[in-house]
Order: structure tokens, then sequence, then C-alpha cells
């Protein structure tokens, strides 16, 4: 963020406190007050100490999409328990797949992670939790790692 | 479902069963503006300007791994070569550069940084004669920095006193770490044609047409291979390249995902993906065992340099047709003290040091982790050096050297690095001179096909 744009957003916050009809030198003020103060904290933006971009934005992933994976030893409640965590974190199912080849059980399920409750790191660590006392193991994924690796 | 069981199964298999791994995320970051007549500011404004842009390297791309379910090895700087960075300081103090990076690469928490570097293929400055002699003691007193020197090109030909030079530099500097086997010499690598945007170790640094600072990402994966080769049974070649062909653009699109998501994240443009099969000492990540799978016995048999050719060429191709962005070395690695099946190959005597370098006119690199007796004399290392080189130049290609003349080990013994550095045998050298070729020093032309206008 540079200067203008900081100070652009003291003068709405000041704006935003004392309403549309402030005095229009008070704010000026204001604005120039809190500035000055701020400064010193905001350190040396001059090359080379600095970089220009933005490093505290952490922009989401291109995808909104994963795809979790289950596999292990068919049992009741494996279904159960993975959808009432999903249900839980406020991701719909896109699509589900389930076999169970040799007593073997394999579940893929599509998850939509728009809505989604917490981060996904906390999904993960949920969805591992419930699948290791069910003695199942549980992959989450980005589904744009699929489309990468599998389609042209 | 947009993917079948298979594609999804195969996925979790080349993660939790072979190895695949983005072996790195290097952060390039350039150091130019850093330039002073005063060093200690040099060394100021190099850490200021590295903690700007890669002070949120390491948890991003743990993030980025952790999401993506695909383990990311190691995360690494790479920077503009510091022999120029420090050029204009009345007091060239490179040592105290050296530190100052080192405790940077420290904080930010990489695992390495490359680019204790200097181009000096068609000769030194006066900068870069003090490069040279603070080399040893600053590869010494670091822990994660890693140097790399560029003696020759196909446009301008190979500087051989430069190279007699680095026959006498690597056994001080192997002298100066004889604590650690030598370890430093293992930090340190020789180029001819060397690439600008390399993000693997310890060849990496930042060169002089690249931007601010770039996202560049090695993928490595020779245990899903390795893998595939196996699973494709008793096919003819044209057949197994195929197959190679197929995985290499798997692996290269995991890669590409990863390191534009990395870049996204990190505001920084991405560069290139380096498609090597870069193997580590475990068993199921070996570049060795590839070429058993192809019907070698061990690595060094007659029919190795063919089968590592079209190992190396099928890498390229697959990842070619993955990405517009594919940059630099890739290939095949074949260092010996990182694989364990080149560990043992040159062990039971069936990989000799001449074989080697046969093997590095088609592999992606050169002779790699390769260790020699301590005593060797530093002209025959120069003389190792200038035909790795003339590899390169010859054949336009890059070759490296990274060679350990271990203090006070012979022929046979075993050399530990410990970590991914591996251990290795000590291999034998021819001991035939070639000190007079060597004195004789200046610069062997351009060949012919550098003149390319």
């Amino acid at each position: 963020m540079n200067d203008e744009e900081i100070i652009y957003q003291i003068t709405r916050a000041v704006y935003r406190k004392l309403g549309q009809f402030a005095d229009r030198s008070l704010v000026e003020d204001l604005v120039t007050d809190i500035f000055r103060s701020i400064q010193p904290a905001l350190g040396d933006i001059s090359p080379p100490s600095i970089p220009t971009t933005d490093l505290t934005a952490t922009p989401g992933s291109s995808s909104n999409r994963a795809v979790i994976s289950i596999f292990g030893q068919d049992g009741p409640g494996i279904m159960a328990a993975v959808t009432h965590v999903l249900a839980e974190a406020r991701c719909s199912i896109v699509d589900i797949n389930q076999t169970v080849l040799r007593g073997k059980f394999a579940m893929l399920l599509v998850a939509d992670l728009s809505n989604l409750n917490g981060t996904l790191a906390d999904l993960q660590l949920r969805l591992k939790t419930e699948a290791s006392h069910l003695g199942v193991r549980a992959f989450v994924q980005r589904e744009d790692l699929f489309h990468s690796m599998h389609r042209v | 479902m947009d993917y079948s069981i298979y594609e999804i199964l195969q996925t979790i298999r080349m993660t939790e069963m072979e190895n695949l791994d983005i072996r790195t995320v290097t952060m390039g970051v350039s150091l130019t503006d850093c330039a002073d007549r005063d060093i200690n500011r040099v060394c100021d404004n190099v850490q200021k300007k590295l903690l700007g842009y890669a002070a949120k390297l390491v948890p991003t791309v743990n993030e980025i791994s952790a999401e993506y379910g695909i383990p990311v090895a190691n995360k690494r700087l790479s920077v503009t070569p510091l022999a120029q960075v420090g050029a204009a300081c009345e007091n060239r103090d490179y040592v105290k550069l050296a530190r100052a990076v080192d405790a940077v690469a420290q904080e930010i928490g990489v695992d390495f940084v490359g680019g204790f570097s200097a181009l000096v293929h068609k000769g030194t400055t006066k900068a870069e004669d003090a490069y040279f002699e603070a080399l040893p003691e600053a590869l010494a007193v670091t822990n994660r920095l890693c140097g790399s020197v560029s003696v020759a090109t196909t446009r301008v030909g190979i500087n051989m006193d430069a190279i007699k030079r680095l026959g006498h530099t690597l056994r001080e500097m192997a002298a100066k770490t004889a604590h650690k086997q030598g370890l430093g010499c293992a930090k340190f690598v020789i180029f001819a044609n060397p690439v600008e945007d390399n993000p693997f170790m310890a060849g990496a640094f930042f060169g002089a047409g690249e931007p601010e600072v770039t996202v560049n990402v090695g993928v490595s994966g020779p245990g899903v291979v390795a893998h595939a080769v196996k699973q494709a049974g008793d096919c003819d070649l044209g057949e197994l390249a195929e197959v190679i062909k197929r995985m290499a653009f798997k692996i290269t699109r995991a890669g590409e995902l990863i390191g534009r998501e990395a870049a996204k994240r990190l505001n920084a443009p991405f560069g290139i993906i380096d498609l090597s099969l870069a193997p580590t000492p475990l068993v199921g990540d070996s570049v060795g065992e590839i070429l058993q799978y192809m019907g070698l016995e061990f690595p060094g048999a007659h029919g190795s340099t063919a089968a590592l050719a079209l190992l190396t060429d099928a890498v390229k191709k697959g990842g070619v047709m993955a990405s517009s962005y594919v940059g630099g070395l890739s290939g095949a690695f074949i260092p010996v003290s990182e694989d364990h099946v080149m560990i043992t190959a040159a062990h039971n005597g069936a990989l000799t040091f001449d074989k080697l370098e046969a093997m590095t006119s088609v592999c992606s690199v050169g002779l790699d982790m390769v260790v020699i007796p301590g005593d060797t004399p530093p002209e025959t290392i120069s003389g190792i050096i200038a035909d790795e080189v003339a590899i390169g130049v010859m054949n336009s290609k890059t070759t490296a050297i990274r060679i350990i003349p271990a203090p006070g080990k012979k022929v046979g013994e075993m050399v530990e690095f410990g970590g991914l550095l591996g251990r290795a045998p000590v291999m034998a050298v021819n001991t035939f001179k070639c000190a007079d070729f060597i004195r004789r020093g200046g610069r062997i032309p351009a060949p012919i096909q550098g003149l390319r206008n």
C-alpha cells in the first residue's frame, strides 16, 4: 500500500465516524496528524529495502473444489462420518463415487469449498482424524491438481 | 465424476509410494540494486531485500503443499551472482557478504541459497579475483550458501586460466572443510553454458537477464518413472520412451500447478519449471533404478549411455508437451553419492570414472557429487574440469562439475556426507599427468558451432 492509498483509507475511516457533514478542515487536520504519527512505523519504502508488492495478501487458490479420497477396510458409518464433517464445514458435495472391492472400501468425493467454514487445513485435519478413528485413510487435495495431471 | 478412480489412485500412489515430490520451489531475487561502496551497506541492503520478498516463502509453500497433498522437499533462494553485487565495494570482503546472505537464509528458513557465483567464461575482473580468493573460506564458514562459477560457453570458448586456478581452489576448499570430508566442495559447481533460471542446488543463481523476482520450480520423480518402466514390462525401446514421456507430462503438470500457485500467493511472476529426475539416497527415488528396469545390470554397463540418452530425451519431450515454460536444466541428473544404485555401481566397479564422464554427455548436468582421492594433484582436477566443460561447449549443452577431493581418503574408501548429499566411494582417476597441458592457460577458442549468427 503506498502513501496515497493509506491517506485515502484514513480519510474514509474518519468520515465514516464523523458523518458526511463533518467539517472539512477538521478532517484534513485529523488525517494529517494520524498519517504523521504512523509514518515512522511504515518504515523506509525506498528501494531496495521493501518490495513494491503487497506480501501480506493471501489470495485464494484458483480452485474452489477439493477431491476427497477415502480408502481402507469397509465398515459401517464411513460415509456418514465423512458427510457429517463436510456438513459442519459448510461444504456441499458436488459428486460422489463409492465402490467396495473384495472388502476394500474406496470413496471419491468432490466437495465445493466456496462456503468453507474455516481453512482447508482445518478440514483436512478433521477428516484425517475422523478417518483414523474409522481405520481408513483420507486424502484431501485441491481438484485442479487432477485436472492438470490427467487432462491435456 | 470428472476423474476415474484409476486417475485419482495413480496420483495418490505417486506421492505416497513413489516419492513424487516438488523438489524445490526456488525464489529468484535480483540483488543488482543492493550495490554500494561500503560493504556493510551492501550486506544490509541484501538482507532487507531478501527479507522483503521471501519472508513468507516457507509458510506459503508449506500451505500449498498441504492443500494439494504433494510434498515440497525444499524451499530455496537464488540471487544475482554475488561477485557482481560486491564489485563496487572499496573493501571487497566477500566472506562478509557470504555470511550476511547465509544469516538471512537461516532467518527466512530456506534450505539453501544459491548465488555465491561468478561468470568468468571469458575472463576475470578485479572483483572476481577477490571473489576467487574468498571462495574456500566463504563456503567453509557458511551452512546454507552455495556457489558456482561459469568457466566456458559455446559462444566464447573455455577459460583455461580460471580452470587452472579452480584445481587449486577445490583442493583448498576441501582442506578448509576437511573435518566434514570436504563438504565445502559439495556446495560448489563449475559450469559450462550455465542456465540463469536453474532452481536446483548447488548451481542455482539468478542471471543478469532475469526480472526483479520470480518463482522457479524444480520437480523430480525418478520413483514414478521407475514404476512406469517396471510396469511397461517387456516392450521395445520406442514404446518405453512413450511410457516415460507420458509420465514426465503428468509430473510436469503437477509441478507447474504448484509453481503458479506459489507465484500467485507470493505476488511474484512465475518463471520456469525444471523437470529433472533428481535422485535422493532413498530406495525408490533413484535414476540408477530406472536404468536397471530398462535392462542394465548396473549403471556403467555397456549400453548405459544409450539408455540414459533415451531417458533424458523422453523426459524433456514429456515436459515440453506439458508446459510452455520448461527451463532450467530439465532432464536426468546422475549424481553418484545421492543415488543408492549409483553408489553400489561405483562401489562394485560397474561404474568407472571414465564411463560416468561418457554418460554425462547425454544427461542434463555432468559429473555430480563424485568423490576422488584427496591427494589428486590440482592440475589433474583442472584436467577433469576441462574435459567436462569441453563436452558441454562442443555439444551446446550445460555441463557441470561437482567433485570432492576428500582429504586423506584413498580409492575405494567410503565418504559419508549425510542427508540428501548421501555417501560415495572414492573413485579412481587417471593418474597419468596433464600438468603441462593445464599450465599453458589461455582461452580455448569458441567452437565453430558457436558462430551461428
